[in-house]
């Protein structure tokens, strides 16, 4: 650590700026693309009358930006609204990386039977390179190579609050799903909600304009979680018996994501899930019965990807949190 | 609130960073690529009271596959991820 510089301090002597470290300041609003990805209300390739599988919904929204220095992007959302987004992830899309003038893409998954896009996805960037203050007043600070940590005139990151989060580790609104036996032969009933509407953490956040707020939180946790229902059945014929068994089994892969409610005195930020696919397996069995039995058989519908569990849950993740306002596109 | 402190103001004469409010610095910023474990040394983490990590996907392929990110942890100024399967952003801030 350097023995000179420039650290400035608040009151609880918490440092705000420093010349050690080099900040991420505003590059501007990404553009919206697209919606690649609309829909998961129900459970795909499943119906039975009366058994309704309702889903919470999702949809996939992507965004670019043309980052010119090698940077990387930090993205915020500003919802504008209570709807609950993650960033799905970022990714160069032409060029390298590295640079120069590398355009990413970023994915922000919502969720919701209806889509709707952020008011504002929000860009910051290192100032990777640049050597050269934009302005001729202002403050600036520099790292040892010569290049800019700080520049007053660039819109520097002002963190207003940070938290560890993480949503509940079961996404099910209908709790934790099970499997069990003892069912009739070909039950396929529907039993249990994979909706994820109620399913959050709540963390308080400092007092901010609600219509301001934006947030950076990675969807980073994901889950997979099924029901299971194993029937079975014997019957006999005049000379033998039959033994039938079936499985039908519904899945749900989650993702994480986040919302802001309250106004500005009770600001909140609620930590929950979206769904990203769900199918429908059955699997059905009867062995031979012989001379005036019925004949043996199977068959199988869909795939779960992989089995139940939550991962990247722990350790918790951080949110950070900006006023949106403060950064004019 | 303080009569004293830093306020910077943009264009607009609005003011966007005000000692009085900004909590968190940001201090270092890394990707770790997929299966890789790396060490390293953020020298400001020394004049920090607390210090916060975020991760984030980076490049990653979706699908249903199982995306583990990297666990990071640190003692002192020496920061530590492994153990990821799929590249991670690692933003480190600190108050």
């Amino acid at each position: 650590m350097d023995a000179l510089g420039l650290d400035i301090r608040n009151g609880d002597n918490h440092v705000m700026i420093s010349s050690n470290a080099q900040s991420f300041h505003y590059l501007g609003d990404a553009d919206f693309d697209r919606t690649a990805i609309s829909g998961l209300t129900d459970i795909p390739d499943y119906y039975l009358a009366g058994y309704a599988d309702p889903l919470s919904g999702r949809h996939v929204h992507v965004y670019t930006i043309t980052i010119p220095n090698g940077s990387d992007p930090l993205v915020f959302i500003q919802p504008g609204n209570e709807n609950s987004y993650g960033i799905l992830r970022k990714y160069a899309l032409q060029g390298l990386p590295e640079g120069p003038n590398t355009v990413w893409a970023i994915d922000i998954i919502q969720r919701g039977l209806t889509s709707v896009r952020p008011k504002r996805v929000l860009c910051f960037y290192q100032l990777k390179g640049i050597t050269t203050p934009k302005e001729d007043y202002g403050m600036v600070t520099k790292i040892v190579d010569g290049s800019i940590a700080f520049d007053a005139s660039r819109n520097p990151l002002a963190i207003r609050d940070a938290k560890l989060v993480r949503p509940p580790a079961i996404p099910c609104d209908g709790g934790l799903p099970t499997s069990e036996r003892g069912w009739a032969f070909r039950d396929k009933k529907l039993d249990h909600d994979f909706r994820c509407d109620t399913t959050e953490n709540a963390y308080p956040l400092v007092a901010l304009d609600s219509n301001d707020v934006a947030f950076t939180a990675p969807a980073l946790a994901q889950a997979v979680y099924s029901r299971r229902k194993y029937g079975y059945k014997k019957s006999c014929g005049t000379y033998s018996c039959q033994e039938h068994w079936s499985t039908a089994h519904w899945w749900c892969m989650y993702q994480s994501t986040y919302r802001i409610t309250g106004t500005s005195s009770t600001l909140t930020l609620k930590a929950g899930w979206a769904p990203y696919d769900a199918g429908y397996h059955y699997w059905e069995k009867y062995e031979s019965g012989g001379i005036g039995g019925g004949g043996g058989g199977g068959y199988t519908v869909g795939e779960q990807p992989y089995a139940d569990k939550t991962i990247n849950l722990y350790p918790s993740n951080t949110a950070m949190i900006i006023d949106a306002g403060a950064y004019l596109a | 609130m303080s009569t004293h402190g830093v306020q910077l103001r943009n264009e607009a004469g609005e003011v966007f960073f005000d000692t009085n409010f900004t909590t968190w610095n940001f201090l270092d910023y890394r990707v770790v690529g997929a299966d890789e474990s790396v060490s390293w040394e953020i020298p400001g983490a020394a004049l920090m009271d607390e210090v916060m990590i975020q991760r984030s996907f980076l490049d990653v392929p979706l699908g249903d596959q199982e995306s583990y990110v990297c666990k990071v942890g640190w003692v002192d100024t020496t920061f530590t991820a492994s153990n990821g399967k799929v590249p991670t952003a690692v933003f480190v801030l600190g108050r």
